[in-house]
């Protein structure tokens, strides 16, 4: 029985070359092109770690009341408290998800796709006056180019009744949808 | 106790991140991060005391430490 490869024009190093590497980089464009790629980018920042701190000290806590038995956050709680992951994605039409807990101290965050804001204009209130571990925020409908994207999660604002800029998540998460 | 933070205290062009990792018993971290944030660091739990007043464990090593 014979499979058959599909032709994805990728440069097959010749034999005994160990320029991987290159070979790879070379092929990076094409990589980015292979639209039937549906599998989702997760960050869990439980066990990963940002790219880039804006603002802030954050650290992560374990906790079993939380939905992955902890929580990557901020003590700093101030406005402008922030931070920035970074990925790789085909084309496509994306969906965004991430928890981020509810608490008396959430402040108001607002999410940035390479600098330009996606979701509610107005940002999403983290503030309640009961905890609620299960708030899971959806954004739909974002179109990525293919290569390198940065996705930044900023405090911005807070409810009135609020008594901190408190962001809590563990795990972040970007499925191709079309 | 030390504890891996990432912060805006220890970012530089080769740590984007500002990862670290801190013990929170040490005086000039203690300073960097300030009391708060190290407050929480030692007491865990939701953190949402650390707004009004430092965690009952937090405190209680504040005070060890005043006395040393």
């Amino acid at each position: 029985m014979s499979t058959q490869t599909p032709n994805l024009n990728l440069t097959k190093p010749g034999q005994g070359e160990t320029g991987w590497r290159d070979a790879l980089n070379a092929n990076w464009d094409t990589l980015d092109a292979m639209s039937y790629v549906r599998t989702c980018i997760f960050w869990n920042l439980l066990t990963g770690q940002p790219e880039t701190i804006i603002q802030g000290t954050w650290y992560r806590q374990q906790d079993s009341t939380r939905l992955d038995c902890g929580e990557f956050r901020n003590p700093t709680i101030a406005n402008g408290d922030g931070f920035i992951c970074k990925c790789r994605c085909p084309a496509g039409t994306y969906t965004l998800r991430f928890n981020a807990v509810k608490h008396t101290d959430g402040g108001i965050v607002k999410i940035y796709i390479d600098d330009v804001q996606v979701g509610n204009a107005g940002g999403y209130d983290l503030y309640a006056g009961a905890k609620d571990v299960l708030n899971i925020i959806e954004i739909t409908g974002l179109t990525l180019a293919a290569g390198e994207h940065s996705l930044k999660f900023i405090e911005d604002g807070k409810n009135a009744s609020s008594t901190g800029y408190r962001l809590r998540t563990s795990g972040i998460w970007l499925q191709r949808t079309a | 106790m030390k504890v891996e933070v990432f912060s805006d205290k220890f970012v530089t062009k080769s740590n984007p991140n500002g990862r670290a990792v801190v013990d929170t018993d040490d005086p000039k971290a203690r300073k960097l991060l300030g009391e708060k944030v190290i407050a929480e660091l030692v007491g865990g739990g939701d953190g949402v005391a650390d707004t009004g007043a430092a965690p009952a464990a937090a405190s209680s090593a504040a005070k060890k430490r005043k006395t040393r």
